[in-house]
């Protein structure tokens, strides 16, 4: 979609202007229903759409992204744009600068369409925790778009974004681009800049983009991937992903761990299992290998997560920045009110059971003992990744949930994460794929998983499968912009 | 098994509130929660190491002074401010004892 664009503005077929008044309008007409976007930044993007209009009319050469109409997560700060992470506590809340990721995707002239909706925080699987009502999958609108970048995958899914960037910090990105039938890519952590992203758990997140194409994935990530020195964390990526995604793929190993297959649905498995034909027919090899250390990785990961949730949320007190509660009596009573009426139910949650494997007796139990095991999970996937070039896995045991289930047992819904946070835990780069529907035609995802900083392989891989079953598990939905 | 004394203090270190309509169905999701957060004991992690997972070097800069953000900008987002500091009251709806940070 990204170089057809490109192709329609430089060969003067189409203005940025006109492509992005139809995507406005198509999120006027549609948006009310997908509650895909929380804020729709109409005279910004248009302001950006004039500039690229300039930029071609001028006879100026235009940047890979220049006069894409996109959308970013409501937890990437966008200066002087409302940035809420759908909460309650951040409502008004206007950063004072750009997210590093944003800062170059601007200057490279893209035009922001509007933010998107995620829950709460990042803290969700559903996109329903967020304070202004769950994104819809744009497959079947009583079934939730995922989570927590639901918004993001709604909108590009129904044809109201080109692409959009989320984040990923247990299966953030991956989860929705599954359920919403679309590519989702979890760089390595330290590949992408966090600077600007709000933070939920700073060893486990990462920025990455959501696309209807491999191609277009890999042209997002070669753009946002880049060393940045307000992120220490960040060292960039290795390579280009674009020029690498026709490589040769002979010779190539998939490893397939069992373990990710125990609680998966019948239909997922289906799907997984004639993906491995595809591959096979191409060439590759299936190795069997085992990852037993993931069997504790949700634990870990949940622990981790709101251990470093809990320390990072502790800035919001009302006082600098955002909600503030009106009747207090005293300073202490004025912080504890603000946060208590401006957090949902599961940023509450997460934040108390955070603060419990912190908390002296029970430090060592859970906090350093998960710490321990996440180094399991890293010494497991390296000495996998000895037999094996990539591994293929699930990368949800289930399609979208209905809208409402969600709610009423969060442990049930951590579990259907099990496939996603090895991944994070490790700091390992993914991509989700779909590669298939299920009942009521709801998309199945499959991901692929590679050691550290190899997303041009993966990407090339990903293509691979595109390519041989020409792309028929991307469906367009009825609606949305069609060029 | 978290007791309902213990679920007090942790909301106190959290400061947060827990109102009496909450209590028992928080105390319920941290009883299942900290149960599946318990199978980590099962699990052996002898002889592994717990720090820097992620392989992360220090990185270092010139100790140069550089431009920051302006304090007008810093404070636009803060429901009161005054004189160059952020402000809130001592107490909400009430006289206004100022306090300035």
């Amino acid at each position: 979609m990204i170089s057809k664009i490109q192709k329609l503005l430089k060969t003067k077929q189409i203005k940025c202007c006109e492509l992005t008044e139809k995507y406005l309008t198509e999120i006027k007409n549609k948006n009310n229903d997908l509650t895909a976007y929380v804020n729709v930044t109409s005279e910004m993007a248009i302001d950006q759409a004039m500039a690229v209009d300039e930029k071609i009319a001028n006879g100026e050469d235009i940047d890979a992204l220049d006069g894409i109409p996109m959308t970013l997560k409501d937890n990437i700060s966008t200066k002087d744009v409302e940035t809420t992470c759908c909460s309650n506590i951040l409502k008004g809340y206007k950063p004072i600068y750009d997210a590093s990721v944003w800062t170059k995707l601007k200057n490279g002239g893209s035009v922001l369409l509007g933010k998107a909706n995620m829950d709460e925080f990042a803290m969700g699987s559903s996109c329903e925790t967020s304070c202004f009502g769950g994104a819809k999958n744009p497959h079947n609108y009583n079934h939730v778009a995922g989570g927590s970048s639901g918004g993001v995958a709604s909108a590009v899914g129904a044809g109201l974004a080109v692409y959009g960037l989320g984040s990923d910090t247990g299966g953030s990105i991956r989860q929705p681009a599954s359920f919403c039938g679309l590519v989702g890519l979890k760089p390595t952590y330290g590949s992408v800049s966090r600077y600007g992203l709000i933070a939920y758990a700073s060893s486990l997140d990462q920025i990455g983009p959501i696309a209807s194409s491999v191609e277009d994935a890999a042209i997002v990530y070669d753009e946002i991937a880049f060393k940045d020195s307000m992120d220490s964390t960040c060292r960039g990526k290795s390579e280009d992903t674009v020029s690498h995604l026709n490589d040769s793929i002979d010779n190539l190993k998939i490893g397939i761990a069992g373990e990710y297959f125990e609680s998966v649905d019948a239909e997922v498995n289906r799907s997984i299992k004639d993906a491995l034909k595809v591959y096979e027919n191409l060439g590759a090899k299936i190795v069997d290998i085992s990852l037993p250390s993931i069997g504790y990785a949700l634990p870990v990961y949940y622990i981790i997560a709101c251990a470093e949730a809990s320390s990072n949320l502790g800035r919001y007190d009302g006082i600098r920045y955002g909600f503030r509660a009106d009747d207090y009596q005293g300073f202490h009573e004025m912080i504890c009110k603000t946060r208590s009426e401006g957090f949902g139910e599961e940023v509450k949650r997460r934040i108390l059971l955070g603060t419990y494997v912190l908390s002296s007796g029970y430090y060592d139990a859970y906090y350093k003992k998960a710490q321990s095991l996440r180094g399991s999970i890293v010494y497991g996937f390296n000495k996998a990744f000895e037999n094996c070039d990539v591994i293929l896995a699930p990368t949800v045991p289930m399609t979208a949930f209905k809208c409402g289930v969600t709610s009423k047992d969060p442990v049930k819904t951590y579990q259907t994460d099990i496939c996603t946070v090895p991944v994070n835990i490790a700091g390992l780069p993914a991509v989700s794929i779909p590669c298939g529907f299920g009942k009521n035609d709801l998309p199945i995802g499959m991901q692929l998983i590679g050691p550290k900083f190899t997303e041009s392989k993966l990407l090339c891989i990903a293509n691979k499968f595109e390519q041989a079953t020409d792309r028929c598990f991307f469906k367009q939905v009825e609606g949305g912009v069609n060029l | 098994m978290v007791t309902k004394e213990e679920l007090m203090d942790l909301a106190t270190l959290s400061k947060l509130n827990i109102s009496d309509g909450e209590t028992e169905k928080l105390l319920k999701d941290m009883e299942e929660i900290i149960k599946f957060a318990d199978t980590i004991n099962s699990a052996s992690s002898e002889g592994v190491a717990f720090d820097n997972i992620n392989e992360l070097q220090n990185v270092y800069r010139e100790d140069d002074i550089i431009e920051s953000y302006p304090q007008s900008e810093i404070l636009n987002n803060a429901k009161t401010q005054e004189d160059g500091f952020f402000c809130i009251s001592n107490r909400g709806q009430g006289k206004k004892e100022d306090l300035a940070f």
